[in-house]
């Protein structure tokens, strides 16, 4: 039996927790506690790191882990992320600058993102639509890097679902192997 | 291997990509007995116009020239435009596949059978897309993509690997008109990039790690495909 990561990453509030619960088989782990933040307007937050798990028909398990979304914690972004399956980025688009948001995971992963997937995930797009996907595109572009940007609900299951679908397809087409 | 052999004449290597394209398609949709080649001997060379007028007798070559330049009107007819049009380079090479063979006069052979007539309609657009390779240099907008998890699966690898159409189709296991579709709409979108161009400016993920590799082996992609069902 082997035993992989994936990586849900992005700032308070973005949807971390909800999306590992949308596909864990256990009960996520969480570590949420009263938020102290009072610029975030949401009750609790993770200060530690969420925890869920899957388990696969040929015995093997992902583990499922949602970093803690504040900048402090940067320290455990980068233990989390070594040998990580993918890391799914969530962006929270009602928040003031969600694109100062990626632009600071994308720094803090910068040493992982070479060779690990990732894919974006941008929330709450329905009801702030500015900036739209095109921005994070441009925003990719600039950077000199290219990552699957979708918006996502990520209290519907197939909208995760999807995200990972993009880190299997990054990882198939690097190593070259047909789909089944 | 064909015995008809062409070749290119310091022609730059989009162009060369896509004649090569080009001759392998031909040799599929119009059974036309051609193998693009790297090396001589060449039956045929094929040259712009103004680079054969300057170098061509660098090239030592006493046999077939089919030039090309911007604007023709038919009147030479070893003479076709620039860039190539597959109809017109399609009849040149049957015409002169022909008259090599000895089986027929140059005006014979055309009137026979114009490879209009015999090859599927094949656009310039469409053939380069199904045989040259390509990479995406930028996420495509939802306008291209539409929410459709298919789509955004092709995009995604050609996010990571330059593919042509037709690779695409085989690699995902989908249509091959509809990846030739979805790159068209790529282009015109003017987020995909020849694979030589962008390989060159566009960053380029690492290779996979030894982890990675493993996770083939060990059969963990369809293991997770069957348990989201997808």
């Amino acid at each position: 039996m082997k035993e992989y990561k994936l990586l849900f990453t992005g700032t308070m509030g973005a949807g971390k927790t909800t999306a590992i619960h949308a596909i864990s088989e256990i009960a996520p782990v969480v570590t949420d506690v009263r938020n102290s933040d009072k610029s975030v307007d949401k009750e609790l937050t993770t200060v530690g790191l969420d925890y869920g798990m899957l388990s696969l028909d040929n015995g093997d398990r992902i583990r499922l882990f949602g970093t803690p979304g504040q900048a402090r914690f940067d320290f455990l972004w980068k233990i989390l992320a070594r040998n990580a399956l993918g890391i799914i980025i969530l962006t929270d688009n009602s928040r003031p600058d969600p694109l100062a948001d990626l632009t600071m995971f994308l720094d803090g992963f910068a040493e992982h993102l070479t060779s690990v997937p990732c894919a974006i995930g941008v929330g709450r797009l329905d009801s702030h639509p500015q900036p739209d996907l095109e921005r994070y595109a441009d925003l990719l572009e600039q950077r000199g890097q290219l990552f699957p940007i979708m918006a996502v609900d990520v209290r519907r299951r197939a909208d995760v679902i999807l995200l990972i679908d993009t880190l299997l397809a990054q990882l198939e087409a690097g190593i070259g192997e047909h789909r089944p | 291997m064909s015995g008809l052999r062409i070749g290119a004449f310091h022609l730059p290597p989009k162009d060369v990509a896509y004649l090569r394209a080009l001759v392998r398609l031909f040799s599929y949709t119009a059974k036309l007995e051609w193998s693009f080649v790297e090396a001589a001997p060449y039956t045929v060379l094929v040259a712009r116009a103004q680079d054969w007028a300057l170098h061509g007798g660098e090239a030592d070559f006493q046999g077939l020239v089919l030039r090309l330049a911007a604007g023709q009107d038919g009147g030479d007819a070893d003479l076709i435009d620039y860039p190539i049009e597959p109809d017109q380079l399609g009849d040149w090479l049957k015409m002169k596949a022909a008259v090599l063979a000895g089986a027929a006069e140059p005006d014979q052979a055309q009137a026979a059978a114009p490879t209009a007539q015999a090859a599927p309609p094949v656009t310039a657009e469409q053939a380069q897309l199904q045989y040259m390779r390509f990479r995406l240099r930028r996420w495509p907008s939802p306008a291209e993509l539409g929410g459709d998890p298919v789509l955004i699966r092709l995009a995604t690898i050609l996010s990571r690997k330059a593919c042509s159409a037709a690779e695409l189709a085989q690699f995902t296991e989908q249509p091959l008109a509809l990846c030739i579709d979805f790159m068209q709409a790529l282009e015109r979108a003017n987020v995909l990039a020849d694979a030589a161009s962008v390989d060159a400016a566009a960053p380029v993920p690492a290779g996979p790690t030894p982890e990675q590799r493993s996770m083939v082996k060990s059969g963990l992609f369809s293991s997770l495909r069957r348990r989201f069902g997808l």
